[in-house]
């Protein structure tokens, strides 16, 4: 490591963070200050500094109200939703116990991120979820993998299976005019069609489609493979979650994701108990969606 | 209404409340709407937080989602039809006369307004101290490598902007 590489490293590290001084890498930058003692006076030229700014940030203080009107709102919403669990099966009923999420003092001139357009569809998701959803075997595969080595996706530039390439095409036809078989914005509404229609279903979502609205569903056959997929959309991205059968899917998917750019998309694949999950988004891998947790 | 999920809560928006509007403020340079993303992140956690299997993730799950929040208003306010980041980061509120009076207080603040749009989320991110930076890099949606390159170059510009504010306050006290 040289004195430029050590610097940049160690802009990353905080005065008095022990989470940053443990960091691996900035631990290695952090033992050359004793060995150089223009890095070292440069660092802590720097760590003053930090502190001096971190200090004007912490200046910054809430409205005094804010923690109480957070609280409550919160309050309230844990309260609609036992409500609305208990009257379950009133679900025409439910638009009357929707709670006003409570604004803080300082909204009051101010738009409020709340709508009660949320409160119902947060009734109604939640009643479907209690209701509609199966105890499917859940992708977690992805929903864990960040900070699991054993779980860093494989980018595969050579041996696209069968099915990427089919799904390739297939996506690129259906985009033209998206003749979805079912349209709805909640994917339990389309996991409830596909299981219905004795299509596979992907059961619980991959931690990076979650709170993601859905668009509609679609089916395919893939050499007598049935293949069912799911479509999202957040901020002008569209995101496909393919579904499909290990029992009778040819290939061998392993349960480590494995990405391949092919046609002008990115396909993310890998196996989940009994079924083999893909998410296929235009671009390359940078355009997957990524896990917020 | 069971207690043990509103301790959790309470728990939790007492750990995170005052970063998240710290962030939303440095985002927004507004205080209402600072106020209203930090409250809108945890309604949304009481909606979808069930679904967070990886209960240590919350933070960063929450300035995600504040994030997230923020960048939907923006692209929502100028009607901005296709989601570019680049487009998004320049996106930032300006900072009108008003508010501009209640940021005089935050030198840290004045100055990193003036930093390059592009550096400024991973540098406020930075000072606010409770996320490392490849926690930032997953908020932000970016590779841990550009993070380090923006931080280095966001927090130089920062710097050189707050020594010469500051100067430039000394002398006006003098």
């Amino acid at each position: 490591m040289d004195r430029e590489e050590a610097q940049n490293i160690l802009q990353l590290c905080r005065p008095d963070s022990i989470e940053d001084r443990n960091d691996p890498l900035i631990a290695e930058a952090l033992e050359l200050l004793s060995q150089n003692a223009e890095l070292n006076a440069w660092f802590e030229e720097q760590q003053a500094l930090d502190t001096q700014i971190s200090a004007e940030f912490d200046r910054i203080e809430p409205p005094a109200d804010l923690k109480s009107s957070i609280l409550a709102g919160m309050r309230a919403h844990a309260a609609q939703a036992e409500r609305l669990i208990d009257d379950a099966p009133k679900e025409d009923e439910a638009h009357e116990h929707v709670l006003p999420f409570p604004r803080s003092a300082n909204d009051a001139d101010h738009r409020s991120g709340f709508r009660p357009w949320m409160g119902i569809a947060a009734a109604i998701a939640i009643v479907g979820v209690v209701l509609l959803l199966p105890v499917n075997e859940a992708p977690t595969q992805l929903a864990n993998n960040s900070g699991a080595p054993e779980n860093t996706p494989i980018v595969a530039t050579v041996g696209v299976p069968g099915l990427v390439d089919f799904l390739a095409t297939q996506i690129t036809e259906f985009k033209k005019t998206a003749p979805f078989e079912k349209k709805a914005d909640q994917h339990t509404d389309l996991q409830q069609y596909l299981d219905d229609a004795g299509k596979p279903s992907p059961g619980n979502l991959p931690s990076e489609l979650e709170g993601i609205p859905s668009l509609g569903c679609v089916t395919f056959n893939f050499n007598n493979c049935d293949v069912s997929m799911i479509c999202f959309k957040e901020d002008g991205s569209v995101y496909h979650l393919i579904t499909t059968s290990k029992d009778t899917c040819p290939k061998t998917y392993s349960q480590q994701p494995t990405v391949y750019e092919h046609g002008g998309k990115c396909f993310k694949t890998w196996a989940q108990g009994e079924k083999i999950f893909l998410i296929c988004v235009d671009g390359t891998q940078e355009n997957l969606p990524t896990a917020a947790q | 209404m069971t207690t043990e999920p509103n301790l959790n809560f309470e728990e939790i928006v007492s750990a995170y409340y005052q970063p998240l509007y710290r962030f939303g403020y440095s985002l927004a340079k507004n205080e209402h709407e600072a106020s209203d993303l930090a409250q809108q992140a945890f309604f949304i956690y009481a909606e979808k937080g069930s679904s967070l299997r990886d209960k240590s993730k919350v933070k960063s799950w929450l300035f995600t989602t504040l994030y997230r929040e923020f960048l939907k208003r923006k692209r929502k306010d100028s009607r901005m039809d296709n989601y570019e980041p680049e487009m998004l980061e320049t996106a930032g509120g300006s900072v009108e006369p008003h508010v501009r009076r209640t940021m005089d207080s935050h030198l840290a603040v004045e100055a990193l307004n003036e930093v390059d749009e592009i550096y400024r989320e991973p540098v406020s991110l930075f000072y606010l101290k409770d996320l490392s930076y490849k926690e930032i890099a997953e908020i932000l949606d970016v590779p841990i490598g550009t993070i380090m390159s923006r931080l280095s170059r966001g927090k130089a510009q920062l710097r050189e902007i707050f020594k010469r504010k500051e100067t430039e306050t000394s002398a006006n006290t003098l």
